[in-house]
């Protein structure tokens, strides 16, 4: 009885801190709406470096640092808060709205039309959806597994085995979907740049060529590592190694 | 007449005209010409130029003659020259001409080595791009009252640069071959061979006016007397000399150990670099200047390359030069004025740059570096989207438009990588169901098997214990034993259903098996006859009333119902 307690207790003083971070959260979109954005964003700062997240949180920052017009810290931001919530139309716009606002214009070059929905088909629910929706229907497919050991007509046998096999099937589908949107969150593979110009180079090396230059703002994915030099990627498809320090991990 | 006018047309003022239109020189001959040199000069920026047209000619006869005006178009006007009034007089006469030039062999022996031109050089063997100081020399043991050169050597070969030499020729005295000369510098030129291998120096040719003395081909007294030397009946002939071709042997650079940046740069110099400003704003240029002093083919120094980075705009260097020809060598500076325009707000790097040249004194090459320049560009005072290409007119709309507003109110935070699928809820949440279905499962399998053994044993030998029970039934049929058996059919029914049906004996009873044998399909027909088949075996068994036939009727019924039974489970 005592253990329970003491759960008890753990999860009321989980809540009550949440509750806490909510205030604050309040206080610093009160902030916001005053137009004291450079407190605001320090006040969402604060609550991130406490430990606490959601893709609401990421996106008041983004905007508090778009109205400070630091946009690579903007667009760092609101691609957090995407990671988080890809189908959020806000966060979309926001971001859309911020990336013109970066010199380089970069075209992303297209992909397989079969990847882009099976990506689009994973952003359909966040990993804690996806996760929820895994449990279910595990459960269903094991609830029709017994019924369908106890059945004794036929067609009843039939029913469950097909309910089993659907929810089996789901199941698997919603287990994929929660690996990859957990694997996405966990290991991010972009960076933005926050250097106000950086050059590009060949190899990684200070001394080697040039191979083009990179303004703020731009998004890039890493490839390879050496040492403090990434080997990243455009969204054009461009390809060269720069220094870790001039970007900065969603 | 017989002698040459030169007439030069010049148009001075920026730009240079069109649709040069010269006079007719129909009185005199063109020697030469329309020979047109163009000058060019840039001061502060502003370009200034001249443009001259040059003839010589060669009047036809004697008189005066006008040569008309000249027309050029500048600016879209039309601007013509003065007319010039030309008086040509009688000159001497033909007759003497030729006379003079029948002495002419004459005049040459009188002439001889008194007169001659040379060329000497400073050093017989250089390397390539080093200088070389080519000196023309007129040497003369006889009055030479003019001269004018003829001929200047065109040395090809060789970048030359004319070194100051007096005006008027100053003559010192020099002993060759035991006899002293008199000998004045004419021309002295810096050269800077432009290639290896043997290169010539070309000649020079020059015409000079000497006095020389004429014998009078008379056999007069008089003359005779006059013709001494002291008496010099003198004359002044146009002589032409001439100096010897020279060679020069250029080495070749040496090829190993050339360093990052040369271009061809021979002598001795020193670098200097220096940005006018260590911060400005973006779109504000900076000036970056590179100034090269030294001794040496200063103006064939090419610009250092200079590798920018892409953010800085880097426009072509401006070249001054400041030379000085003094003390036969070239020395002095050549500047190179790069501007260069950052485009972003930044910290920008300019890499270090070489210069390289071949030291001619240590014979080696000289490697230069500039330090490395760091130059902070602010933001501008322009809007840095400004210069953003590639904005589509949808994005242009959108550009002005404000971002959305935040959101608030019904917010979940949660603690960062706090999510679910990796709770150990979703853990236990998603192995339980699989642990249960497989408990269950195996549950199953062991109640089946345990059950199953006694219920399919008794299943399996049904039949053999009914034939045996109603073999038995048989005997007693045969032995007339009435009580036994009834007993002994109704006990092989009873117990072939039991068994069958895997219903233990004590739970027997008419209702059990009635339900049990519907559940299984069997007829209603064939149940009805087994249950009245066993009512009648119970029946008969104790009342005494009964016949051997009405045995023999049951024992072959339940015979008959069995094999049916048997069937209809099958």
């Amino acid at each position: 009885m005592r253990w329970l307690k003491f759960l008890a207790m753990l999860f009321f003083l989980q809540t009550s801190f949440a509750q806490e971070a909510v205030i604050q959260f309040e206080q610093a979109n009160q902030l916001y709406r005053s137009g004291d954005y450079v407190r605001a964003a320090s006040a969402y700062e604060g609550l991130i470096s406490n430990g606490y997240e959601s893709a609401a949180l990421y996106y008041n920052l983004g905007n508090a640092y778009f109205k400070m017009d630091s946009i690579p810290a903007a667009i760092l931001q609101l691609e957090r808060a995407r990671l988080l919530s890809p189908r959020d139309e806000d966060v979309q716009y926001n971001l859309r709205l911020a990336n013109l606002r970066v010199i380089d214009k970069i075209e992303p070059i297209p992909q397989l039309f079969f990847l882009s929905w099976w990506k689009s088909f994973i952003d359909m629910f966040s990993a804690d959806g996806w996760g929820m929706m895994a449990v279910v229907s595990l459960w269903c497919a094991a609830a029709f597994g017994v019924i369908f050991m106890l059945g004794r007509t036929v067609t009843f046998q039939r029913i469950t085995f097909l309910g089993a096999v659907v929810s089996l099937m789901l199941c698997a589908l919603s287990f994929t979907g929660t690996f990859q949107r957990v694997q996405r969150e966990r290991n991010v593979q972009s960076a933005i740049v926050f250097s106000p110009s950086v050059s590009v180079k060949s190899a990684p090396d200070p001394q080697s060529t040039d191979l083009f230059i990179l303004h703020e703002g731009v998004k890039i994915e890493f490839m390879d590592a050496v040492g403090e030099w990434r080997k990243i990627r455009l969204a054009d498809g461009k390809v060269g190694w720069l220094s870790v320090e001039d970007v900065r991990v969603i | 007449m017989g002698e040459q006018i030169q007439l030069t047309f010049t148009l001075s003022g920026s730009g240079g005209g069109s649709d040069f239109r010269p006079p007719s020189f129909n009185d005199f001959l063109t020697l030469s010409g329309p020979n047109r040199s163009d000058n060019m000069q840039i001061i502060n920026g502003s370009v200034s130029s001249s443009v001259s047209y040059g003839y010589i000619l060669q009047p036809r006869a004697e008189g005066k003659f006008t040569i008309g005006p000249a027309s050029i178009k500048y600016n879209g006007r039309e601007l013509r020259s003065q007319p010039i009034l030309i008086e040509v007089t009688k000159g001497a006469p033909p007759s003497k001409q030729g006379q003079k030039q029948a002495d002419n062999t004459d005049i040459g022996k009188q002439i001889g080595d008194n007169l001659f031109l040379k060329v000497t050089v400073d050093k017989p063997r250089l390397y390539q791009g080093e200088q070389l100081t080519a000196t023309y020399k007129i040497y003369t043991r006889i009055a030479v009252m003019n001269y004018g050169i003829t001929k200047v050597p065109s040395l090809t070969g060789f970048w030359s640069e004319d070194l100051e030499v007096p005006k008027q020729l100053q003559l010192t005295t020099e002993v060759v071959g035991g006899k002293q000369y008199r000998v004045g510098i004419l021309k002295k030129v810096a050269l800077f061979p432009q290639r290896s291998g043997s290169l010539s120096i070309d000649p020079m040719e020059t015409e000079c006016v000497v006095q020389v003395q004429t014998k009078r081909r008379s056999n007069d007294f008089f003359d005779q007397f006059f013709n001494d030397p002291f008496f010099g009946n003198v004359q002044q002939v146009k002589y032409k000399v001439q100096s010897e071709p020279m060679k020069v042997a250029v080495l070749p650079l040496p090829s190993s150990g050339v360093p990052k940046g040369f271009a061809g740069a021979v002598g001795k110099f020193s670098m200097e670099a220096w940005l006018d400003k260590r911060q400005t704003k973006a779109n504000e240029p900076v000036t970056l200047r590179v100034k090269i002093s030294g001794t040496g083919n200063l103006k064939l120094l090419e610009a250092p390359a200079l590798n920018v980075p892409p953010d800085l705009e880097k426009y072509d260097p401006k070249i001054s030069d400041n030379v000085t020809k003094q003390g036969d060598r070239i020395s002095g500076s050549r500047t190179f004025e790069y501007l260069l325009i950052p485009r972003h707000p930044g910290d920008q790097k300019i890499p270090p740059f070489q210069f390289a040249y071949f030291d001619i004194e240590g014979k080696s090459y000289v490697s230069l570096s500039s330090p490395e320049f760091l130059l902070t560009v602010e933001k501008g005072t322009e809007n840095a989207t400004a210069a953003a290409s590639g904005i589509s007119k949808e994005d242009v709309k959108l550009l002005g438009e404000d971002i959305r507003f935040i959101k608030s109110g019904q917010v979940q935070l949660r603690r960062r990588g706090e999510i679910f699928p990796g709770s150990f809820v979703f853990y236990a949440a998603s192995i339980f169901p699989v642990v249960a279905f497989f408990g269950f499962f195996f549950y199953l399998k062991r109640r089946e098997k345990v059950m199953g053994n006694a219920v399919m044993l008794r299943n399996r030998r049904a039949r053999k214990v009914v034939r045996q029970r109603l073999i038995e039934a048989k005997k007693f049929l045969d032995g007339k034993k009435r009580e036994e058996f009834y007993a002994e059919a109704s006990r092989a029914l009873w117990g072939y259903i039991g068994d069958k049906l895997g219903i233990p004996p004590a739970d027997l009873s008419t209702e059990a098996v009635k339900t049990s044998l519907d559940g299984r399909g069997i007829a209603a027909e064939t149940v009805s006859k087994l249950l009245s088949t066993i009512e009648n075996c119970e029946y008969a068994r104790f009342a005494p009333s009964s016949d051997a036939g009405q045995m023999e009727t049951v024992y072959n019924e339940a015979a008959a119902l069995i094999s049916s039974i048997e069937d209809q489970l099958r």
